[in-house]
């Protein structure tokens, strides 16, 4: 199916005076509709990694190719449509806003780049509702919501723009056993029937386990990188 | 297949733990099956195979561990016909064995079956089992000193765990000593024994035999 990321020679260093390098020669690349996972100890430079692979940050040095474009090359505007465009991110923490109901919050990242929501659009919204398992309670306030509905919540706004890849970062960090078990479940069914590439970071092994791939960070070098 | 597999495995699908052991126990007395074809022919290939036609997932885990209670009970009967083999046999070798898996790795039968086929080599095998704890061992190591680590790894997500595993190990070996791999989680690529820092990936008798007889020799 092609790459659809890869990663370059990337160094990443933080500070002018004092500098602390948490990133040393990543290279790596994923191919469209795999289902990965990165996993290392806190302060391993995985969310780092995460950050720099969704353009949320720049490496000091080394490129990022997304469908074969270089990103280090665009401006900040470019990069802001690109996320927009072919990157949804679910964090640990959702970030839903509370004063919007669930379905709201699902049309946010379509509502502010193409500012009016069509009849099409909310359909589709409601269809990934549905494939969250969450159309019962789609007009709730998102914050009258329990952790695992918000984060399938969350899950539904990532898709909304149809991103090919999801790029998660411990999304499974605040929720219990069972709800772990279903945000693995809809993330796997997203990405066979939509064929969405996802790279999660994780530090659970019931996550990490079940991914088709596996890449160990370890003091900013790829430690170990593992295909099923 | 062989006769003996069609046979086990009619037992073995129903579950019938009883019929099951009583007709392996009777191969063994009677001299029809070595151990080497008993694990090799009829019990290795029965636990990588197994079956789950049911509809709910939780009823194959379910099923899966009752089988593998069948499997671990024949295994740990013939123990008895492990030692008669080895004594037939007649080979004595003075390489010690350390068979394990690394921490949180739960399926241990693989290693207990290479634990037996150390044995029948005329090692010295210990065998630690599941889930071995990193720091346990490098104590144990100091007082072991063993010849060969053979570590089993069936879940391919314990292969992180894996190589920091051989790392430690390494680091307090003080005499040579080969760290060999093998398991279900080495199956799709066997690469990935170099690439975790094992010396060599084992799956058969034919292959522990090869590396007791090197060992012999050096």
């Amino acid at each position: 199916m092609g790459t659809i990321m890869e990663l370059k020679n990337i160094n990443k260093i933080y500070g002018t005076q004092i500098q602390t390098q948490v990133l040393y020669d990543i290279n790596l690349s994923f191919e469209a509709g795999s289902f990965n996972s990165i996993i290392g100890q806190s302060g391993s430079g995985k969310s780092t990694l995460l950050n720099i692979m969704g353009t949320l940050d720049r490496p000091t040095t080394g490129d990022v190719f997304i469908k074969g474009v270089n990103v280090n090359e665009m401006t900040d505007n470019e990069l802001a449509d690109i996320r927009n465009l072919l990157i949804g991110f679910v964090f640990q923490f959702h970030y839903l806003l509370p004063e919007f109901t669930a379905i709201e919050n699902v049309l946010m990242p379509y509502r502010i780049r193409n500012q009016k929501v069509t009849k099409e659009v909310k359909s589709k919204a409601e269809e990934y509702m549905e494939l969250v398992g969450l159309s019962q309670v789609r007009n709730n306030p998102s914050s009258k919501m329990s952790g695992g509905q918000q984060q399938r919540t969350a899950i539904a706004r990532a898709l909304i723009n149809n991103p090919s890849l999801i790029l998660a970062d411990e999304p499974t960090g605040n929720l219990d056993s069972d709800s772990t078990e279903n945000i693995y479940e809809l993330m796997r069914d997203i990405n066979q029937k939509l064929g969405t590439t996802f790279i999660i970071i994780t530090h659970d092994r019931r996550i990490a386990e079940k991914a088709d791939r596996i890449v160990e960070i370890k003091d900013g070098k790829i430690n170990l990188d593992l295909t099923k | 297949m062989d006769e003996r597999a069609l046979e086990f495995q009619k037992y073995f699908n129903d579950e019938n733990k009883e019929q099951a052991v009583s007709y392996i126990l009777r191969l063994l007395h009677d001299k029809t099956i070595d151990i080497v074809s008993l694990y090799e022919l009829i019990l290795a290939p029965s636990l990588n195979h197994i079956m789950c036609e049911h509809e709910d997932e939780r009823i194959c885990i379910w099923k899966e561990h009752i089988k593998s209670g069948i499997v671990r009970t024949i295994v740990e009967c013939a123990y008895p016909f492990v030692m008669e083999e080895r004594k037939m046999r007649g080979v004595k070798s003075s390489i010690t064995a350390v068979i394990l898996c690394p921490p949180e790795e739960y399926h241990d039968i693989g290693a207990r079956m290479a634990a037996d086929f150390f044995t029948l080599c005329g090692c010295d095998a210990i065998f630690v089992g599941s889930n071995t704890p990193y720091h346990d061992f490098h104590h144990a190591i100091s007082m072991i000193h063993p010849d060969i680590i053979a570590i089993s790894v069936s879940d391919y997500y314990n292969l992180v765990a894996t190589k920091r595993m051989i790392e430690e190990i390494r680091s307090v070996l003080t005499k040579h000593c080969q760290i060999i791999v093998g398991g279900c989680a080495f199956q799709r690529n066997r690469q990935t024994a170099i690439k975790i820092g094992a010396d060599d990936y084992v799956e058969s008798f034919a292959d522990i035999e090869r590396i007791v007889r090197s060992g012999v020799t050096e």
